[in-house]
C-alpha cells in the first residue's frame, strides 16, 4: 500500500501536468490582479481592497482540479500502468485508494499554492482587507481547500470507475460545468439581488441542499453556513465516491 | 473527399453516443416544450416556444463531448496515416469530419424541431428563424471544437481544452451581460454586441429572450457573425495542416 502510495505521490509531484496546473494558478491570479488594478487606477481612481482579488482562485478551482486529476490519473489506464500494478501484486483496493489520496493531495496543494500567491498579492499590492477579518480569511481558505480536496478525490474516483472507456475523459469536466451553471441559478433563486427568496416546499429544500451540501457550490460564493455543514458535505461526497469507486473498481474488467 | 464523408456519416449514424443524443434531443425537447414535468413559476410562464429554445443549449454540451471523442479516433490505431497513405490530404480528412459533424448537427436539429412541434411549439419565428440562428451558431461552435480536436492529438488534452472553451464562453457571456447592460456605451456597445454574439452560448441566450435588448443584433447579423466565426476557425485550422508531421 505505502510503496504504491509513495510511487503515486512521486509521480504526481514530478509530473508535467502538476507543474502546468501550478503555473496556470499563478498566471491566472497575477493576470486577474493586474487587470483589476488597472481598472482601479485609471477608471475608479481609488485604492483596491484585497477582497477584489483574494479569492478568485475559487472561480477556476473546480475546472482546474478536475482537469489536472484527469490529465495525471488517466495515464494509469492509457499506458497500462494499472495492469502492471495489479500483475506485480498490488491489491485493487490499494491501487484505488492511493489514486484517490493522490487526487486529494493535488486538490490540497493547488488550494495552498493559490492561498500563498493570493496572500502575497493582497499584502504587498492592495489596500488590505476591508470586510474580512483574519479568522474569516482562514475559514474561507480552509473551505476552498476542503472543497478542492473532495473534488480531486471525486474526480479521481470517476476516472478509476470509468477508466479505459471514453466516458472518463468527459464525465468529470461535464459534472463540474453543469454544477457551475446550476449554481448560478440556485444562488440567484436563493439570494436574489432584488426582493426576497420566493422558493417554497421541496424546491426550496433541494436548492438549499445544493447550496449547503454539494462541495462544488462552496466555490461559488463566500462561506455562509457553519463548519459542520461543510464538513458533512465534503465528507459525504468523499465517502460516497470511495465506497462506490471501491465496489465498481474491484469488479471492473481492466482492458 | 466524398468517400471519406460517406464513410464518416455511416459511422456517425451507427455511433451509440450520436443515436442516444438524437433520442435525448427529441425526448427532452418534447418533455420541456410540453412541460410534462409540471414546472411552475418562471419556466411555466415562458410558454412552449421559448421553453423549446431554452433546452436547445443541451446540443452545445453534446457537441462539446461528441466532436472531440469522435474525431480524435483518427489519431488512434493509425487511422489518419492510413487515409494519407491512400491518397487523401490532411485537409480532406479535416473537411470530411467538419461536414459530417455539420450533417450530424442538422439531423439532431430535425429531431429537436420535431420534438418541439409535437410538444406544442407553433410560432414560425421559433421554428424557423431561431432554429436557423442556432444551427449556424452551433456550426461555428463545431468549427471551434474541430480546431482543438484536429490540432491536438492527445485525447485528454483535447477534452480539457474543449471544456475550457465551453467554460470560457459561459463566463464571457455572463460577464458580457453585465458589461453590456451597465458599462459599455455608444460605439463600444456595438463592438461588445458583436463579440457577445461570437459565442454560440451568447446567441443561444439571445434566442431565449432572457437577455437585455442591448445584446440583440437581429437574426441576420447573428447568422453573418456565425458564418464569419466558422470561416475564421476553418482558416486557423487549415493553415499549414497538410505540412504537419504525423507520427
Amino acid at each position: 500500500m505505502f510503496r504504491n502510495l509513495y510511487a503515486d505521490t512521486r509521480n504526481i509531484l514530478l509530473s508535467r501536468g502538476f507543474h502546468i496546473a501550478l503555473r496556470v494558478i499563478a498566471i491566472y491570479q497575477i493576470f486577474y490582479f493586474l487587470l483589476i488594478k488597472i481598472v482601479f487606477i485609471f477608471a475608479l481612481k481609488q485604492t483596491m481592497a484585497a477582497e477584489e482579488v483574494a479569492f478568485i482562485f475559487a472561480n477556476i478551482a473546480a475546472f482546474l482540479v478536475t482537469a489536472a486529476t484527469l490529465y495525471i490519473s488517466e495515464r494509469e489506464f492509457s499506458n497500462g500502468c494499472i495492469r502492471n500494478k495489479i500483475i506485480s501484486g498490488v491489491r485493487r483496493t490499494d491501487a484505488f485508494l492511493s489514486a484517490v489520496i493522490g487526487g486529494m493531495l493535488q486538490g490540497a496543494l493547488y488550494a495552498m499554492f493559490a492561498c500563498v500567491i493570493s496572500t502575497v498579492i493582497s499584502v504587498l499590492f492592495t489596500g488590505g482587507y476591508m470586510t474580512f477579518s483574519p479568522p474569516e480569511i482562514a475559514d474561507y481558505w480552509l473551505i476552498i481547500t476542503m472543497a478542492c480536496m473532495t473534488i480531486g478525490a471525486f474526480s479521481t474516483s470517476l476516472i478509476m470507475i470509468f477508466g479505459g472507456s471514453k466516458i472518463c475523459y468527459v464525465i468529470g469536466l461535464l459534472i463540474a460545468f453543469v454544477i457551475k451553471v446550476t449554481n448560478a441559478f440556485v444562488l440567484d433563486a436563493l439570494y436574489p439581488t432584488k426582493g426576497f427568496c420566493k422558493l417554497t416546499g421541496t424546491k426550496l429544500m433541494a436548492y438549499r441542499f445544493i447550496d449547503r451540501f454539494i462541495p462544488y457550490s462552496y466555490l461559488a460564493s463566500e462561506p455562509h453556513y457553519d463548519m459542520p455543514s461543510y464538513l458533512i458535505g465534503c465528507g459525504g461526497l468523499l465517502i460516497i465516491s470511495v465506497v462506490i469507486g471501491l465496489i465498481v473498481f474491484n469488479k471492473k474488467e481492466l482492458s | 473527399m466524398s468517400n471519406l464523408y460517406k464513410a464518416n456519416m455511416r459511422r456517425i449514424l451507427k455511433n451509440s453516443i450520436f443515436v442516444g443524443g438524437c433520442v435525448i434531443a427529441f425526448v427532452v425537447t418534447l418533455a420541456f416544450t410540453a412541460n410534462l414535468m409540471g414546472f411552475t413559476g418562471r419556466f411555466e410562464e415562458m410558454g412552449p416556444d421559448r421553453r423549446m429554445v431554452f433546452v436547445s443549449v443541451a446540443m452545445l454540451a453534446f457537441f462539446t463531448i461528441f466532436v472531440p471523442l469522435y474525431t480524435n479516433m483518427e489519431y488512434r490505431y493509425g487511422v489518419i496515416r492510413n487515409k494519407i497513405l491512400s491518397g487523401y490530404s490532411q485537409k480532406e480528412v479535416y473537411f470530411s469530419h467538419l461536414f459530417s459533424h455539420f450533417t450530424a448537427l442538422a439531423i439532431m436539429m430535425l429531431c429537436y424541431i420535431t420534438g418541439g412541434i409535437i410538444g406544442g411549439a407553433r410560432s414560425p419565428e421559433t421554428l424557423v428563424i431561431s432554429s436557423l440562428v442556432l444551427f449556424f451558431a452551433l456550426c461555428g461552435y463545431i468549427a471551434t471544437m474541430m480546431l482543438v480536436t484536429m490540432r491536438i492529438i492527445k485525447i485528454t488534452l483535447v477534452s480539457i481544452f474543449a471544456f475550457l472553451i465551453l467554460e470560457t464562453s459561459y463566463v464571457s457571456v455572463m460577464v458580457g451581460n453585465a458589461l453590456m447592460a451597465f458599462v459599455l456605451k455608444g460605439a463600444a456597445q456595438d463592438v461588445g454586441r458583436i463579440v457577445y454574439n461570437c459565442f454560440a452560448f451568447g446567441q443561444w441566450l439571445v434566442c431565449t429572450g432572457l437577455t437585455d435588448d442591448v445584446v440583440k443584433p437581429g437574426a441576420f447579423v447573428q447568422i453573418v457573425i456565425s458564418v464569419a466565426v466558422s470561416a475564421v476557425m476553418i482558416g486557423i485550422t487549415t493553415i499549414g495542416l497538410n505540412k504537419r508531421d504525423l507520427q
